[in-house]
């Protein structure tokens, strides 16, 4: 059984990502909720929309 | 007889040295004064420059005796030490650029602020590199909350936040990327702005995320809020993405009444994990807003539960992308948690991160349709009070969440559409803690949106409570 500890540690592993082995356990714990946020933009249906462009769109709709 | 001028906001400092009642050398002398009582205690300024604000009041005072004062003149502000001062080292909360040189030159918003008469008192302490929002900075130093010192400041402008409470400058700048003005504004007891991406220029501050990144003022009211942006905003040819759209007079344009004034709650928001005590305090101030003439309806936006996960997928490869060819090889001295956070910005894939834009551009069209019937969102700045110092988990609703994930909540979806935001001081729980409300406005909308938050505190007073001593 793979466990979350060793799930994580094989992605850091897969990005080239190093954390030291003594506060692994601490960091997979607090970056969890990270991750499986990560995880579900896969999830994400956007519709084909564009990626945000914040500088040209807020100045397009300008309301001042 | 004249108040203590520490005790007093932006704009009435500036009626009293406008009519002479105080002198801006006063004015200086007496914030120097109390930071050199309390400064050490509070622990909100990184480097004083006393001398030099000194003979910037020396200057404001000239000024003011011509009757050309600047609009800010003699009034003492302090910087988040990720911004250029003139003469003065940049450590962004770090120990690795503690040892940098001397800035040569001013960020574009620290020059506009000299322009306009301020006195620049120093700069401000922040959590290391402005990466998180606790202003928790186990290097150089957490600032204190001066509500309860045993309480996060918020950040990552913890010092800002700290300096503006416990009365040691008048106005300050933060920066902001997921909510580093309005977390510790929240959390402080205070009024903070962040303004529209791009309504103030970024040049000469310390980049962490492009797309997100604003710079804004933490100040004791909706009005000082006003005074400041006008110094600040504004086009900018060393930056980018600086508006290029004329800036309104906003502290002249405060005075409008609430009545038909339509303010939107998001109902996702509403009914979602809020601190209870929060959550009321929040609910009062909106109904205050209804008793002096608003109208309150329930706004949607469903794809606001994915906000934090994009926050998390643009912010963490853009914070890597910006510091880690800036730090260079001072990357090995930089503290460990923020050392750990950019070693996970690797776990983000290009996939991820344009999955992150698309949310980010469905989020503000809903946003915009919201802001279509409504002419302000309003909503909690943080869910929680502040949260203890050492605190890694906070219990929000039926659950405990990481401290890091609840800060940023309900302020990152207004970094991820780059749309203004005010929060303003709404009461406080048993506790003693201050409670925020977050108001929202349209694209460059901020004159309509401190319109809204000065009649707020027309109707309330916590805007004006003081700390205990």
């Amino acid at each position: 059984v793979t466990t979350n500890l060793e799930r994580f540690r094989e992605r850091l592993a897969a990005a080239g990502a190093l954390i030291p082995e003594a506060i692994l356990p601490l960091v997979a714990v607090m970056a969890g909720p990270m991750l499986a946020g990560l995880d579900a933009l896969a999830d994400f249906d956007a519709h084909g929309v564009e990626p945000f462009r914040p500088a040209e769109r807020l100045m397009r709709d300008a309301q001042p | 007889v004249t108040a203590d001028p520490t005790t007093l906001s932006v704009a009435a400092l500036g009626r009293a040295l406008r009519t002479r009642a105080l002198g801006a050398v006063e004015v200086a002398d007496a914030f120097l004064a109390r930071l050199a009582a309390r400064g050490e205690r509070v622990h909100a300024f990184a480097t004083v420059t006393g001398d030099e604000a000194l003979s910037a009041a020396r200057a404001a005072d000239a000024a003011l005796a011509r009757g050309d004062g600047g609009p800010l003149a003699g009034v003492p502000i302090a910087v988040k030490d990720n911004c250029a001062v003139r003469g003065v080292v940049r450590t962004n909360g770090s120990p690795a650029c503690a040892g940098d040189p001397r800035a040569v030159a001013d960020a574009t918003v620290v020059a506009r602020l000299r322009a306009a008469g301020a006195v620049i008192l120093g700069t401000t302490h922040l959590q290391e590199l402005a990466l998180s929002p606790t202003g928790v900075n186990p290097a150089l130093g957490t600032p204190a909350n001066p509500w309860a010192s045993d309480r996060m400041p918020g950040g990552s402008s913890s010092g800002s936040a700290a300096a503006v409470g416990a009365g040691l400058a008048a106005a300050a700048i933060g920066t902001d990327t997921g909510g580093s003005v309005r977390i510790p504004t929240s959390l402080c007891g205070l009024t903070g702005l962040k303004p529209t991406y791009g309504r103030v220029s970024r040049a000469g501050v310390t980049p962490l995320a492009w797309t997100l990144d604003h710079v804004g003022p933490i100040v004791r009211s909706a009005e000082d809020a006003a005074l400041v942006l006008e110094a600040i905003a504004g086009d900018d040819p060393d930056d980018p993405t600086a508006a290029r759209l004329p800036v309104p007079r906003y502290a002249a344009d405060l005075e409008r009444s609430l009545r038909g004034v339509c303010v939107g709650v998001l109902a996702d928001v509403r009914r979602g994990r809020v601190d209870p005590e929060v959550g009321r305090l929040v609910e009062e101030a909106i109904a205050a807003l209804g008793r002096a003439g608003a109208v309150v309806t329930e706004v949607a936006a469903p794809t606001l539960p994915h906000a934090m996960h994009a926050l998390g997928a643009v912010f963490l490869p853009e914070a890597d992308a910006a510091l880690r060819p800036l730090l260079g090889e001072r990357f090995d001295r930089v503290g460990v948690e923020a050392q750990i956070l950019l070693e996970l910005a690797k776990l983000v894939s290009a996939r991820q991160y344009l999955a992150a834009g698309q949310v980010r551009a469905r989020l503000y069209d809903e946003l915009r349709a919201a802001l279509a019937t409504a002419d302000v969102l309003a909503l909690p700045t943080t869910p929680v009070p502040a949260p203890a110092v050492e605190a890694q988990v906070v219990r929000v609703g039926d659950g405990e969440e990481s401290v890091v994930q609840v800060l940023a909540s309900l302020t990152g979806p207004f970094n991820l559409t780059g749309l203004p935001a005010l929060a303003l001081p709404c009461g406080f729980t048993a506790a003693g803690l201050p409670a925020s409300l977050q108001l929202v406005g349209r694209p460059f909308g901020e004159a309509a949106l401190l319109a809204v938050g000065h009649a707020y505190q027309r109707e309330t007073d916590w805007h004006t409570r003081r700390p205990p001593e």
